[in-house]
């Protein structure tokens, strides 16, 4: 009875839902990316835009700028804080690839 | 070019190769996670806590029935916005599943992992994360304590003493003087005072241009000096007498029934005075068991987790996150970050590398702001900084005003994802 009950459970791990799905929202870019959030709403506001939308290149391109362009606005400032690998790696978490992410 | 599935690689070990291993559970994960302290810090690690993980118990500890923000209470105190707007309720997160406990904390046993609460409960948890804020330090100027702030209001936690601040401003007659002490680093929201200034400067200049504003200051500089200076300069030219603390600045006693202020070599009695006094993490902190000689909390800069005692993090103002400054933004950040690296460890897996960022935008005037910025790294648990910046001298009025508008859109974005 136990051990058949059992064998139940660990199916259910195993077939329930979608491991990498519950593993996203704590992946390592996750963490990367979770400080995004705190200025850009999932709306388009008065001066700061949402994210929603934005394709991976989209956002990749925008973050470099960000990066070399002359302006000293707080996101010129924040995006300098970053690599190239981790910027890559923000856009592609981010970024609307169509795929309904 | 890196696609989605190569950035998930580093995870591949999982959701790819170890089909038959253990997988981490994390929407099964019913640990009991406890939270003290419902500001920016503690609302947003018990929101992300709720999102990654839905069947974990999740409760947040605050007396209060409300949050009132501090982030632009200083427009309240100048009389350009009202003290509604500051306020929160909690039940956005309640909406959630979290389980808003309206009791204070008052203690923590880190071994039994309880907490004792006024209510006379118990709650016992698996992690306990604490975002307790700060305490004033009654009586480190001599004759400040808590009955003093009546007459000389703080007004450095938002509520009552924001409104108390604003109405002896209202009182004062044209001519007055209004004194503001500043304490010495570190203290929560370092350019708070400074914004203040200024837009009690922009209320005198408007209502009552006689008036003068004294800044007794312990420290001889301070965040974003050069743009608040030129600030006073053009803006309200010869109203604010900023005095640092190797010329006098530092106030060494007050007597409030009198409305007396005293430095080293002079007394004042100015018809507002605004005591900031120092500070350190509120008292549950030291009851955990958690603060250090400092009186603030080490953590280890990845994971949030106390150097001090197992199984409890601290976010936020209590903490000891130098370079980051103590701000509503940086505890939103550090509570997401330090929630999904709970929810890792509880996955079985290790802490992630982390960045944190910070902005911090000071009102000019009503409408132009300017701001500083920081990018901080954690490695070895350690921060350090990567990058930042304060916004340019000499910008145009545009300028301020868009950045008056980001502050806007940055207190609604941090808001909302802290109280829903």
């Amino acid at each position: 009875m136990i051990r058949t009950f059992a064998l139940i459970l660990s199916l259910g791990l195993v077939g329930c839902g979608s491991p990498s799905s519950d593993l996203d929202s704590i992946n390592e870019v996750a963490i990367l990316a979770a400080t995004c959030s705190g200025c850009h709403a999932p709306d388009d506001a008065q001066a700061i835009v949402s994210l929603d939308g934005y394709s991976v290149d989209a956002l990749r391109q925008s973050l470099l700028l960000y990066q070399t362009d002359e302006g000293n606005s707080a996101m010129h400032r924040i995006a300098r804080g970053y690599s190239a690998d981790e910027i890559e790696q923000i856009a592609t978490y981010l970024g609307d690839t169509g795929e309904g992410l | 070019m890196t696609s989605r599935r190569d950035v998930l690689a580093g995870l591949g070990a999982f959701s790819l190769t170890s089909a038959w291993l253990p997988r981490p559970a994390v929407a099964r994960n019913r640990a009991s996670i406890a939270i003290i302290g419902g500001g920016f810090g503690g609302a947003s690690a018990a929101m992300t806590l709720r999102t990654v993980l839905p069947d974990a118990k999740i409760t947040l500890i605050e007396p209060n029935p409300t949050y009132t923000a501090c982030p632009f209470s200083n427009l309240v105190i100048a009389g350009l916005r009202s003290l509604d707007q500051q306020v929160f309720s909690y039940d956005g997160l309640r909406s959630q599943g979290i389980e808003v406990v309206a009791t204070r904390a008052t203690d923590v046993d880190p071994t039994q992992r309880v907490i004792e609460t006024e209510a006379g409960t118990q709650i016992s948890y698996d992690r306990l994360i604490l975002s307790p804020g700060v305490d004033l330090i009654w009586d480190a100027i001599e004759g400040y304590d808590q009955s003093a702030t009546q007459r000389m209001p703080h007004a450095w936690k938002a509520g009552s003493q924001t409104t108390l601040l604003r109405d002896q401003l209202r009182a004062t007659e044209d001519g007055g003087v209004v004194v503001m002490s500043v304490p010495a680093a570190p203290y929560r929201c370092p350019p708070g005072p400074y914004e203040r200034a200024s837009l009690i400067a922009h209320y005198l200049k408007t209502e009552k241009p006689r008036s003068k504003l004294i800044i007794l200051d312990a420290k001889d500089s301070f965040s974003k000096q050069a743009l608040f200076e030129e600030t006073w300069e053009t803006l309200y030219p010869g109203m604010i007498d900023w005095r640092p603390g190797s010329f006098d600045g530092r106030v060494t006693r007050v007597d409030a029934n009198a409305g007396t202020v005293f430095t080293d070599f002079e007394t004042l009695t100015p018809a507002v005075s605004n005591i900031i006094p120092p500070q350190r993490a509120a008292e549950i902190a030291m009851r955990a068991g958690v603060t250090d000689s400092t009186g603030w909390c080490p953590i280890n800069a990845q994971t949030f987790a106390s150097t001090l005692q197992p199984n409890i993090y601290v976010i936020g103002d209590a903490t000891i996150a130098a370079p980051m400054p103590k701000s509503a933004f940086a505890a939103n950040a550090q509570g997401k970050i330090c929630a999904l690296q709970i929810a890792r460890d509880l996955a079985g897996l290790p802490p992630a590398p982390s960045v944190l960022s910070n902005t911090c935008y000071s009102h000019a005037a009503p409408e132009a702001a300017f701001s500083i910025s920081g990018v901080y790294g954690t490695d070895g648990g350690i921060f350090s900084s990567r990058a930042g910046g304060t916004s340019d001298l000499g910008a145009s009025a545009d300028m301020r005003a868009r950045e008056a508008l980001e502050a806007v859109d940055w207190y609604s974005a941090v808001t909302k994802e802290a109280f829903g």
